[in-house]
């Protein structure tokens, strides 16, 4: 039996990278950072995952870009982001005044009508390995909300996306995987063969809310990324599906509410998680569990 | 202006006081020492999970230690928040928003106009400029109106609009103010977002409306809450609630 309270504690390797604790905060749902430090310290974090950042700054899809759904709730925000000049220059340096481990989670832009995701990966690790120090990319090949041909379920390009990152950045890379598919085993192992070092899974399930006054979708992308406790047993699933096929460390992602939860990802075979949709529901908790 | 904090707050008081408005009142020493104009709450109602996302609220009135908010009961969660009892506690993220100060306020002959629940969120900063400003209000049919017996003491004059003409003027408020337009130095305004484009056109250069929009994070971290101004999006819930209209993509 894992002593789970004292993996809670213990740092985390990704390769020869330490991270001080297991407990990061997911892309998304603490910004970069600025407005999270009136709640947590961030120093205590093992690591901050920074929102979606692209090559070019993005505006984002119209709203409403949220809506609570039972146990869950539902996002099309669309990586509204500075571009990753922006998030060099004006957010990095703010984070790098807390000695919290950096984690920029990049994201390749692919529509129906155009795609230079494999590209603007290339570009995007070049850029943050040439010009600032971090301590690991996360690369998000999941969005459900820019990606207009589902390439997270196309295990050719995964491999090829994953390679092309690695070669060109200095720090550790995560690959963050989709839900969205009938073979997460499959991804997992795509992305390995890739060469990535870590895989986090999940990113948010694609979800759809209807008013049926206007019987019309309350999201203004009509579609979205389900997130938050109902999404956790799926997580949960997939995390110990891909450890059976990987020795990878695995940071699991999900419907984190509080340390059982936690908990239950090590236990699924998950090495570190990351807080997400929690982060807007009880976010005096997280100091609880360092 | 002060940081928010997550805490628990105690119910003093949670009564009806028009049809679906109700007004609930908590011991909240922090938020009244540390709040500004047109700042709110967000509101955790419930334990579980069946409301996972905090509600957004209006602080309505502050005094002495407590503060209190006046709700429109429309769906789920404010349901539920109409069932909290006296001596009950809510978890709450206060104070949110930007706030306003009060000093920079510089007209005289404010024109306030109130759309429906926007009433609840114009009450506070009112009565900060007690006797400068008219009152236009809004409402579907006279047994929705709120507290106007308060607003009486505020306001210079008040003019109200019911859909039903059940009282003041039959119709919308919009048309109301319309004929008063060139009396006001400034405009204050909170209702539909319809309601609010309608004003703005009709006073385009210092008018203020505060938005609302769907939340989730409530502390400017998901870029959720967003509305379009002429510098890209903007969060309602960090750079807002209150906007200036000119700086919106209406
Ligand atoms: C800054 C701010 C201040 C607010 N102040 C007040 C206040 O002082 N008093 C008050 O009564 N209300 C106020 N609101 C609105 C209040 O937050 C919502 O009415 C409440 O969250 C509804 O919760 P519910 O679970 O009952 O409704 P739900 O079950 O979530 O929804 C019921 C219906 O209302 C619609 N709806 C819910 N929330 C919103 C929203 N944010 N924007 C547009 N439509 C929505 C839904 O589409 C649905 O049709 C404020 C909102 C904001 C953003
Ligand atoms: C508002 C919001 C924005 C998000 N933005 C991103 C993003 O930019 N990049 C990314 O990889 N994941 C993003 N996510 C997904 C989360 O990082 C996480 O994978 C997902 O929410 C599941 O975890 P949770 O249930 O703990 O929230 C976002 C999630 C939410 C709720
Ligand atoms: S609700 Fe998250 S940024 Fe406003």
């Amino acid at each position: 039996m894992v002593d789970l309270e004292k993996k809670l504690r213990s740092p985390f390797k990704i390769g020869n990278k330490v991270y001080p604790n297991p407990i990061w905060l997911a892309s998304g749902t603490c910004g970069f950072g600025e407005d999270i430090t009136d709640f947590i310290d961030l120093k205590k974090l093992g690591g901050i995952v920074v929102k979606g950042t692209t090559l070019k700054p993005r505006e984002g899809n119209p709203t409403p870009r949220v809506v609570e759904t039972p146990a869950g709730m539902l996002n099309s925000i669309g990586i509204q982001n500075p571009g990753v000049w922006g998030v060099i220059k004006e957010k990095i340096p703010f984070l790098k005044k807390y000695k919290v481990p950096i984690i920029v989670n990049i994201s390749g832009i692919c529509t129906a009508d155009s795609c230079s995701a494999m590209s603007d990966f290339e570009e995007l690790a070049k850029i943050i390995a040439d010009n600032v120090e971090v301590d690991g990319i996360e690369i998000n090949v999941s969005c459900p909300n820019v990606t207009g041909k589902n390439l997270a379920n196309n295990m050719l390009w995964l491999e090829k996306v994953v390679a092309v990152v690695k070669k060109n950045s200095k720090a550790p890379v995560i690959t963050k995987l989709s839900p969205n598919t009938a073979d997460i085993t499959g991804m997992a192992k795509a992305v390995e063969n890739g060469g990535t070092d870590a895989i986090s899974l999940i990113n948010a399930l694609l979800g759809m809310k209807i008013d049926i006054k206007t019987q019309q979708p309350v999201l203004g992308n009509k579609m979205g990324g389900l997130s938050g406790p109902a999404i956790r047993p799926v997580a949960i699933r997939m995390v110990y599906q891909v450890r059976q096929v990987t020795k990878l460390p695995i940071i699991g992602i999900g419907g984190i509410i509080c340390k059982e939860d936690i908990f239950e990802f090590f236990c699924a075979g998950a090495d570190a998680v990351q807080l997400g949709t929690m982060n807007f529901v009880d976010i005096n908790q997280i100091n609880s569990f360092f | 202006m002060s940081k928010p904090i997550q805490a628990k707050y105690k119910v003093l008081e949670n009564v009806r006081i028009a049809e679906g408005y109700y007004k609930i009142t908590l011991e909240a020493p922090y938020i009244v020492r540390n709040y500004l104009p047109t700042q709110f709450v967000n509101i955790k109602v419930g334990t579980g999970y069946e409301y996972l996302l905090r509600k957004p609220f209006s602080i309505y009135e502050a005094m002495d230690h407590t503060i209190s908010i006046v709700y429109r009961v429309i769906g789920k969660g404010t349901r539920r928040l109409a069932e909290y009892q006296k001596g009950e506690f809510l978890d709450i993220v206060a104070p949110v928003g930007k706030g306003v100060q009060v000093k920079n306020i510089k007209a005289k002959k404010m024109a306030f106009i109130a759309g429906g629940c926007g009433i609840a969120s114009l009450k506070e900063l009112a009565g900060h400029v007690a006797k400068k400003f008219d009152l236009f209000y809004g409402v579907e049919s006279r047994n929705q109106i709120v507290e106007l017996e308060k607003w009486r003491k505020l306001a210079n004059k008040i003019f109200v609009a019911t859909d039903d003409g059940s009282e003041g003027y039959k119709g919308f408020v919009t048309d109301l103010f319309k004929e008063k337009v060139l009396q006001y130095d400034a405009v204050y305004c909170c209702g539909p977002k319809v309601m609010m484009r309608k004003i703005y056109e009709l006073f385009p250069q210092n008018s203020y409306f505060i938005f609302e929009e769907y939340m989730a994070c409530g502390i400017g971290v998901c870029m959720g809450c967003v509305i379009k101004t002429k510098e890209g999006y903007k969060r309602i819930c960090k750079d807002g609630p209150l906007f200036k209209g000119e700086e919106i993509v209406w």
